[in-house]
């Protein structure tokens, strides 16, 4: 590594993706259940160590070299959620995990990093080619097919949005943005009907839980007794009745941000709007070095991916979108979305270090 | 998956022409300036979106945890510590339901004095209500103590007209008590229950795992979060205790402590006990002991606890001629002698180096074993022993049950006390001195149920007063016991008929009018140390009726009856004949001179 590569590393976004990371440790600590076969504080850590790691690692590798890789990981990914799809275990109703060795991984939260990478540099080597942006958008469609008929339709969303965030950015007319608005709102209330039935519940249970307080309405009803609970400056770490006393479900991952609020209190959520933002105008900041199209890219992609799902994790909680499983980044309990977001973190890196010279012009 | 490239760009997107013809410098400038301008208002329309977003999300923080957060903590889960609470016990029924022992409310009743706002007025008010002493309550009143108790057995109707009172200075706080509606009856057999509500005798502590409840969790919601435990939690139902039906009428049990209080008074005896027991099944029809107490007051008793031992099963004494039956039925069983075998009775017999006499000393003649009974010749039973032998003597008695518990329901129950030959204290004379009821100790609940083994084909059942337990509506019969048989179903039916001509010969005075009962007296000087109390003796009888088929089978004794009334003849059977003209008439046993003429039509 170049003298100069360390110079222009990004730091502050090292100390922010830090802070987040160390914050969401803090919180699982809290909300994980105090249970020696389920050490999901000791798993977390481990995971974050080796998410780390990985992060240096993509860091002094040369985000161009991955890009030469494009095609490749591209099909690579497509042929492993084939895979899942035929062969994958079914844990909680859903094709999502993959059994190696004696880790089960979840190979649709790679695919955010490597379609981010394959979209980027698709359209940074066709810039400003509007037959392109349509390609890309077929490209993108393929394993967002795959991972929805796992089902999982939060993250064939996530992916829809990752598109949606490097198309414009790499040139999308507007227009067009228009017209993929105007037919989504023809095409949900058609698609409706072959909604599957607990998805629909969701959304009908999402505009009134009260209608099922002890089954599907329950957590949407406990969340916000966890967050109103917590008031100005929260009940106290580790003293959240809602989170301590396990009213709260899935509150380690989903719901982490519940606990936040209500230990924590309206400051301590704030704290941790303020980090993500923070990372996110740090990203937005960070695509201006990019020294090309493809890390420009590359950057947008990640900025949208973290950013969309902070927003619909917390809106989840806060009952600003109806629910579904998005981890909150950084912050939830779970090794792959942690390590590919670290991953992630490290492709930026590798981008800003290798920036180019400052242009006066 | 393809092969690694060699180098960064061969392998990018060929599917679009991928090299872009070179451009004029300025021209290429010009369209960075305009993407760049481009990108400038794609990322300000980002921003702009990104900002709208965030403020969607802190203005719904801000509505959840400002706005409706009141409304939000009236639904939050109460943290709670768990407190448990009595639970009513079972009640006791006799065997028609009449109720003998219940759960009942009374408040305690506990004042701040601090806090009254008017003494003397609130002083009168209480004492009315109450009526407690007007001028102590208003001392107390006037005190400023945060708390003093007043009284804790306030009933509950006095403790109401309390609570109505609505005054914010009181403390009144409902108690469960035990409550015994019939006082003294049966408190023998009952037991009674102390403040922590256990059972400490009788039935309430026999039975207590079935009577007391579970109990109940309650739920204080004024505890922090911090102080409740985490992690696993016991599921603990909870449940009223179970009921229980006794085996005892009531009205059986009233006239019994009618008759033994009458007895005691007339014959002026210390003390005395009666039993009354269906020889079919072993269930105690009444049980009762003098003195007694009243289990609604048991504090009052505490000075002298032993009151609270039922001397039916854990009184030691020597039952004198009652045992003869069992001499009688032993030596008949073993064949060696019949009913009719004669006997000449010279007024002494030698036993092991010991003389035996008769009651009065005289001797009697000759005379048949069925006479031997009838006349209750010490003699003659000591002659049977001798033919008998000892170990077949003893093999008998502890076939009928002696020197062991008879497995009543009942706690401390006594075993009785039989010397055996080889156990260091036995003397070859004890064989006879035994034969006649003297030198062996028995309880009285051994001694009926032995007797009765003989009006039930020879079957010795085990004693219960318990006869069913009522779980939450599901009746739970408890199984009627047959211990064993003391001897064959002809010699016992052969006794119980020896039994009505004894009490033909001897005892005129427990002769009932219209009916055949059979029946033994027993007149047994009290032992003490180094012999025989001079006077003291325990006078009694066991009878039943009708002798042909008996309903009931009833022991009276009596302790230390004075003059005359010493003698089982004179007091105890007197007792045993008012006792059982009442149950005849209470059972609505016929005479038997329409009862046996309806049989023998019938048979026709």
């Amino acid at each position: 590594m170049l003298r100069r590569h360390i110079r222009n590393y990004d730091y502050t976004l090292l100390f922010l993706t830090l802070a987040l990371v160390g914050f969401g440790l803090l919180m699982i600590h809290s909300s994980a259940p105090p249970d020696p076969r389920n050490d999901f504080f000791g798993q977390q850590l481990m995971w974050a160590l080796l998410g780390i790691v990985m992060m240096m690692l993509f860091t002094v590798t040369d985000y161009r070299f991955l890009g030469a890789w494009a095609r490749p990981l591209y099909i690579g990914i497509v042929v492993v959620l084939g895979m899942v799809f035929l062969l994958g275990e079914t844990v909680f109703g859903a094709q999502r995990w993959f059994q190696i060795l004696d880790r089960q991984i979840q190979p649709s939260e790679f695919a955010k990093v490597l379609v981010i990478i394959s979209l980027a540099k698709f359209l940074s080597d066709h810039e400003g080619e509007k037959g392109a942006i349509l390609l890309s958008g077929l490209m993108a469609a393929v394993p967002m097919g795959l991972i929805l008929l796992q089902p999982n339709l939060s993250t064939t969303i996530v992916l829809g949005t990752i598109w949606l965030v490097i198309a414009i950015m790499g040139g999308m007319p507007l227009r067009w943005l228009m017209m993929l608005a105007l037919l989504l709102a023809i095409a949900v209330p058609l698609a409706w009907p072959h909604v599957p039935e607990y998805q629909k519940d969701r959304v009908l249970i999402f505009m009134d839980p009260t209608q099922d307080p002890s089954g599907q309405g329950y957590n949407l009803i406990q969340s916000r007794i966890a967050i109103g609970g917590g008031g100005l400056i929260g009940q106290g770490y580790g003293k959240g009745t809602q989170n301590q006393l396990g009213y709260l479900r899935v509150r380690h991952t989903d719901f982490i941000f519940s606990v936040i609020a209500e230990e924590l209190g309206f400051v301590g959520s704030l704290l941790l709007f303020t980090l993500l933002i923070a990372m996110i105008f740090r990203l937005i900041y960070d695509i201006g070095v990019a020294q090309d199209a493809f890390g420009r890219l590359l950057i947008a992609g990640v900025a949208g991916w973290v950013f969309f799902q902070s927003f619909v994790n917390i809106g989840v909680n806060l009952g600003l979108v109806p629910p579904t499983g998005v981890p909150l980044p950084f912050i939830s309990y779970g090794g792959s979305n942690l390590i590919n977001l670290l991953l992630a973190i490290g492709l930026v890196q590798s981008v800003v270090i290798r920036q180019k010279k400052l242009d006066f012009d | 998956m393809s092969a690694p490239p060699s180098s960064p760009g061969p392998m990018g997107w060929r599917g679009l022409p991928q090299n872009r013809p070179p451009r004029q410098r300025d021209s290429d400038k010009r369209q960075r300036a305009q993407l760049g301008h481009q990108r400038r208002m794609r990322a300000g329309m980002v921003l702009a979106c990104i900002t709208a977003l965030s403020l969607a999300l802190s203005y719904r923080l801000v509505y959840w945890q400002v706005v409706r957060r009141e409304e939000l903590l009236e639904r939050a889960n109460r943290p709670t510590l768990e407190r448990a609470t009595a639970q009513p016990r079972g009640t006791i029924r006799d065997r028609n339901g009449y109720l003998l022992a219940t759960d009942s409310v009374s408040y305690k009743f506990g004042v701040s004095p601090n806090v009254v706002s008017y003494p003397e007025q609130t002083a009168i008010q209480v004492a009315t209500i109450t009526g407690l002493d007007a001028s102590a309550l208003h001392e107390i009143f006037l005190s400023d103590a945060p708390y003093t108790m007043i009284t804790d057995s306030l009933p509950y109707t006095v403790g109401q007209q309390l609570v109505q009172m609505n005054d914010a200075s009181f403390v009144l706080e409902p108690v469960l008590n035990r409550h015994y509606p019939n006082g003294p009856l049966a408190a023998n057999l009952l037991g009674f229950v102390n403040a922590e509500r256990r059972g400490l005798a009788g039935v309430e502590m026999y039975y207590s795992d079935f009577l007391n409840g579970v109990e109940q969790i309650e739920m204080p919601d004024t505890m922090p979060a911090e102080e409740i435990k985490l992690g696993h939690r016991p599921f603990t139902p909870t449940r009223n205790g179970l009921d229980l039906i006794l085996t005892i009428d009531h009205s059986v049990q009233f006239m019994a402590e009618q008759e033994l209080e009458q007895a005691i008074r007339d014959y002026q005896a210390t003390g005395g006990t009666i039993i009354v027991m269906d020889p079919k099944t072993g269930d105690i029809l009444a049980m009762t002991s003098l003195p007694t107490y009243d289990p609604n007051n048991y504090t009052t008793y505490l000075d002298a606890p032993e009151i609270f031992q039922d001397p039916a099963v854990s009184q030691q004494y020597e039952p004198g001629s009652i045992f003869k039956v069992i001499t009688v039925a032993a030596a008949l069983d073993t064949g060696l002698v019949s009913p009719e075998t004669p006997f000449n009775d010279t007024g002494s017999f030698e036993v092991g180096g010991r003389i035996i006499r008769n009651w009065d000393g005289n001797g009697y003649g000759t005379r048949t074993v069925t006479e031997i009974l009838g006349y209750s010749l010490n003699t003659g039973t000591a002659w049977l022993n001798t033919l008998l032998g000892a170990e077949r003597f003893y093999r008998y008695v502890a076939g009928f049950g002696f020197g062991q518990p008879t497995g009543i329901d009942l706690g401390s129950e006594a075993s009785g006390s039989v010397k055996r030959p080889g156990d260091g204290i036995w003397h070859a004379s004890d064989l006879g001195t035994n034969a006649f009821g003297q030198g062996i100790a028995v309880t009285p609940i051994q001694m009926i149920t032995a007797v009765a083994s003989l009006l039930n084909n020879g079957q010795l059942m085990q004693p219960r007063v318990v006869k069913a337990i009522v779980n939450h509506g599901h009746l739970q019969e408890r199984p009627i016991l047959v211990r064993g048989n003391s001897v064959s179903p002809a010699i016992a039916q052969t006794m119980q008929l020896m039994m009505a001509d004894a009490v033909e010969i001897e005892t005129k005075t427990a002769l009932v009018e219209g009916w055949r009962i059979g029946g033994k007296t027993g007149t047994a000087q009290v032992p003490i140390p180094g012999g025989y109390h001079a006077t003291d003796t325990i006078a009694s009888f066991i009878g039943f009726a009708p002798a042909d088929d008996p309903v009931f089978i009833v022991l009276v004794k009596l302790d230390r009856p004075l003059g005359d009334s010493q003698w089982g003849s004179m007091s105890a059977a007197p007792t045993f004949k008012r006792l059982t003209q009442r149950l005849l008439n209470y059972y609505n046993i016929a005479p038997d001179q329409y009862r046996l003429l309806g049989a023998s039509v019938d048979g026709n």
